[in-house]
């Protein structure tokens, strides 16, 4: 079980470039978000005016004066070697999938490699975004492609400029980590 | 804010950037000199475009983008530039004036060059850079 002395709480949000990472921070932090972006000069690859290239910092209180403190990687995998040093001290990844890109399995597999310690001890949900709008692959589909891989993660629907959504996926990750406390206790 | 992307950028201003570079790697002390945008792509470099190169591109965009995000929390005004210095040498990070900090100027020097001139070499290759982009109209 989790301490009951307040605690601090690192989690990251990583995914492709666009899929919502900063717009998920924004949408939950209590916090002023402190951002990196620069001007975006890779339009081909999204369509968007900037783009982290730090990361993205936010904090949501809990109850009990515990905080969960949440970071955001740049999506490009030409910053690779930050997702490594910003993981550091992590307990767990939410990885924000884009269904509107061509192939967001491939863009999955991507980051599952990268995160791969926290893929083992159960500390990653997915989250997918743009669902509305792209409905294949569907949620089941994911669930096929992840077990698959014998892979058993959560998978869920969301839209990032929520809070709601937000911290629903914030809440399972957490509530998938004490489990995963309780049962190594 | 630069418009243009980094193809069009190494089109269009790589040449004068190089050259502006190998004049300053000609300074004793210059290891090697990159310039790159601010989301991390090499537009112009000392030597042929290497893998190191496109990393350390990345490096310097995120290391950049931190450095002015600590000076906005710490109200230091605007970024600047950044300093790292290790045992065998040197590197400075400055934004070029001018670009709306989009583009980065990156210089590695020896330990044995001094931090002032060190520090006043990079300053006139960036506002040399500067005054020629925008004659060679940087567009906005």
């Amino acid at each position: 079980m989790m301490p009951e002395a307040p605690q601090e709480y690192k989690i990251l949000f990583t995914g492709t470039m666009g899929a919502g990472k900063t717009t998920a921070i924004s949408a939950v932090s209590g916090i002023k978000m402190v951002k990196t972006e620069a001007a975006n000069t890779d339009r081909a690859l999204f369509n968007k005016a900037t783009t982290t290239v730090g990361f993205d910092y936010g904090e949501v209180g809990l109850e009990g004066g515990h905080v969960l403190r949440l970071y955001g990687t740049p999506g490009q995998q030409r910053f690779s070697f930050l997702w490594k040093i910003v993981a550091k001290g992590a307990i767990g990844v939410i990885i924000l999938v884009d269904n509107s890109r061509p192939d967001p399995f491939e863009d999955l597999a991507v980051y599952l490699d990268s995160f791969r310690k926290f893929v083992d001890i159960g500390g990653v949900v997915i989250a997918v975004g743009r669902t509305e709008s792209h409905q294949r692959p569907s949620i089941d589909d994911y669930y096929q492609h992840l077990a698959a891989r014998d892979l058993m993660l959560p998978v869920f629907a969301v839209d990032v400029r929520k809070s709601e959504d937000v911290l629903m996926v914030l809440d399972v990750l957490f509530n998938m980590l004490e489990v995963s406390d309780a049962e190594s206790a | 804010m630069i418009s243009k992307n980094t193809a069009q950028l190494r089109q269009d201003y790589g040449l004068m950037l190089r050259e502006e570079l190998d004049l300053l790697a000609a300074n004793v002390g210059i290891l090697a000199a990159q310039v790159c945008t601010s989301d991390g792509f090499e537009v112009a470099a000392t030597r042929r475009s290497e893998e190191s190169h496109r990393r350390l591109a990345a490096m310097v965009s995120s290391m950049q983008a931190l450095g002015a995000a600590v000076v906005e929390e710490t109200e230091l005004g605007t970024y600047r530039n950044l300093i790292i210095e290790g045992t065998e040498g040197k590197s400075m990070m400055m934004a070029i004036p001018g670009t709306g900090g989009d583009l980065l100027l990156t210089v590695v020097a020896s330990a044995q060059l001094l931090f002032g001139i060190f520090l006043v070499l990079c300053k006139n290759t960036c506002e040399a850079m500067s005054l020629r982009l925008q004659a060679g109209t940087l567009a906005p």
